[in-house]
């Protein structure tokens, strides 16, 4: 009797112990998740009365305001192509030389050490500063250095419509060398020693030691770049409200930057149509990604 | 008498590795020629500037324009309303904001994954496969919901409440993290301090709070950095309140006389790198501390 009273009283601590540790975090995480996501489900739905200024039920008319946008304003249209031309370049770039360098660290070769710490730096300091100093050297050293070379002169790289978006893309693939490197180099670290040992025994050399061991246990890794990069198409803005502020010109626009810059000035009664394009973006995205996620993750190769 | 051989090492270099050096150093130098290139242009005066891009500031070292340093420290302000926020108060405005928004964040995913792994009752397996889930699935384009309901209903929008306020929550991948060490952990500590007196609080925090202190430093630092670094919060949601990086990102594009000298733009922009330099350089193994999902090694 006096142990089933204990065990009563321990169970009941360990229950308000429970309900006073989870119940903020969760509370904010049904709030950030659900509440702010429903709202936006609402709101596009919404539109408001310009005479009464109430908010009343529009049905699909924002979802078609939203497809008529896109249709029909040459600037988002061509942004939408930007977005998708910028994911795949970055995609290649950036998804396969970085396991390279990492490979190269990760087995200890000559300075891969200092080479580490180099690739990491990009991480620890501000992009607005990488930003402020490359808009200097793309458009006051490079244009010197090409009158210097070849007697020409040229404009600025970002500041010349034609060029901007190119040059702003390669300062994001410049920057985007180490992203990830702690993550998979933590990745080479868990391949199993046993498979690589056997495989040195059977003679694999430096490329096929990559190609055939290490690659195959890290290629989920890898590929979360490609799959995280699905939604970057619609929100990626590439760094274009740092070099540009909310001025950079349409030739430059890419979706992530039009949909932050327009939100950002919408007023009130325009916030339901940016709602709306909220979740047709999701609509598209969710499944797109959940499919190459379960294609990479179940389907993937495996060591040799 | 003995004579000692030397055997020659013979030292194989494959193609593959020569490729990857050359191309690895050649990224290496451009990234370092870029920061050398903003710390000699921070030295330089605006007319060496405009005559003299490539090359060292003009003069001996001593003559060089170290008071580049003292006049950015007066300029790069930022206008909030009727004042100007100078450089001490935005340092101040980035360590709290991103050290109470790291903490905080990185605090509250410790705690749940904590008590999740330990406690079996069946809402910690859905909170779990809930917080996955939720880290999975790509919902974007709440910006226009967070607006409104930060903003317009909570009256949140601009004020220390709210970057309290949003940090608070679980984050998927740090909680996989946590998660999979406590998980690791077998109940002996806990018991043991159970039977010595010890509630639940203190199990937690006097005892698994110190066996996970390199994990929660590392994710802690890993928090910190993009916070310290990010502009846009500022630009989105506290534009009050400016930290450093949202100084520099007004500065830049500032058009009063003094402050659209690019050498002393790039000085600000130096001044912004000293304190994270220092930081990295002092705590170089914690910033790169090997992360995997069930625990963290090195």
């Amino acid at each position: 009797m006096a142990n089933k009273k204990i065990k009563k009283r321990i169970v009941w601590g360990d229950m308000i112990f429970y309900i006073c540790t989870l119940s903020l975090p969760v509370l904010f995480f049904i709030f950030n998740n659900f509440v702010i996501n429903f709202n936006s489900l609402i709101m596009a739905f919404q539109k408001t009365n310009l005479e009464t200024g109430n908010l009343e039920f529009a049905g699909f008319g924002n979802f078609a305001d939203v497809f008529k946008e896109v249709f029909t304003s040459k600037n988002l249209t061509n942004a939408l192509w930007r977005s998708v031309w910028g994911y795949l370049v970055t995609l290649v770039v950036t998804t396969f030389i970085p396991v390279f360098f990492c490979y190269y660290v990760w087995k200890k070769m000559a300075f891969s050490d200092f080479f580490k710490v180099v690739l990491f730096l990009p991480t620890i300091i501000s992009s607005i500063i990488t930003m402020t100093i490359y808009r200097f050297i793309a458009n006051r050293l490079l244009p010197e250095l090409y009158l210097d070379l070849f007697g020409a002169e040229i404009l600025g790289l970002t500041s010349n419509p034609s060029t901007s978006f190119q040059a702003v893309l390669f300062y994001n693939l410049w920057m985007s060398m180490g992203g990830g490197l702690l993550v998979t180099l933590g990745a080479m670290n868990a391949v199993d020693t046993e498979v690589l040992e056997s495989g040195r025994i059977d003679g694999t050399n430096t490329i096929t030691e990559f190609w055939h061991i290490v690659l195959p246990s890290i290629y989920r890794i890898i590929f979360i770049g490609f799959i995280a990069g699905i939604v970057s198409i619609f929100t990626a803005d590439y760094g274009l409200y740092g070099f540009y502020g909310s001025a950079a010109d349409p030739e430059t626009w890419t979706v992530g930057y039009y949909f932050t810059k327009m939100t950002l000035e919408a007023t009130e009664v325009e916030l339901p149509f940016y709602a709306a394009w909220g979740i047709i973006v999701s609509v598209i995205v969710i499944p797109v990604t959940l499919f190459f996620r379960d294609l990479i993750y179940n389907h993937g190769p495996s060591e040799d | 008498m003995k004579t000692v051989r030397l055997k020659k090492r013979k030292i194989k270099i494959s193609p593959f590795e020569i490729i990857c050096f050359l191309c690895l150093a050649i990224y290496a130098l451009s990234l370092l020629y870029m920061y050398f290139w903003g710390v000699i242009t921070s030295l330089k005066t605006n007319f060496d500037f405009r005559h003299n891009l490539f090359g060292l500031p003009q003069g001996n070292i001593w003559e060089w324009q170290w008071n580049n340093y003292v006049v950015a420290f007066n300029e790069v302000k930022v206008q909030v309303g009727a004042r100007y926020v100078y450089l001490f108060e935005m340092l101040f405005n980035s360590f709290l904001y991103s050290f109470l928004g790291a903490f905080i964040s990185v605090f509250c995913t410790w705690m749940v994954s904590y008590v999740c792994a330990k406690f079996k009752y069946k809402f910690s397996s859905v909170l779990y496969k809930a917080v996955i889930v939720f880290m999975i699935v790509p919902i974007v384009g709440s910006l226009p919901s967070s607006l409104k309901i930060y903003r317009d209903i909570l009256n949140l929008y601009d004020n220390w409440f709210y970057v309290a306020i949003s940090s608070i929550g679980i984050n998927g991948a740090n909680m996989m993290i946590f998660y999979g060490f406590f998980l690791g952990v077998g109940d002996a500590y806990a018991e043991a301090a159970k039977i010595d007196g010890a509630n639940n609080w203190q199990i937690m925090l006097r005892i698994m709070f110190p066996i996970t202190g390199q994990m929660f430093l590392i994710l802690f630092i890993n928090a910190f950095i993009p916070r310290w670094n990010d502009y846009m919060a500022c630009v989105i949601w506290i534009p009050s309140i400016p930290t450093l990086a949202y100084g520099i990102y007004k500065f830049k594009d500032a058009t009063n006389n003094v402050a659209n000298w690019p050498p002393l733009q790039i000085t600000a922009c130096v001044l912004l790198m000293i304190p994270m330099l220092a930081a990295f350089i002092a705590l170089k193994d914690k910033f790169m501390g090997n992360i995997r999902i069930g625990g963290i090694k090195g």
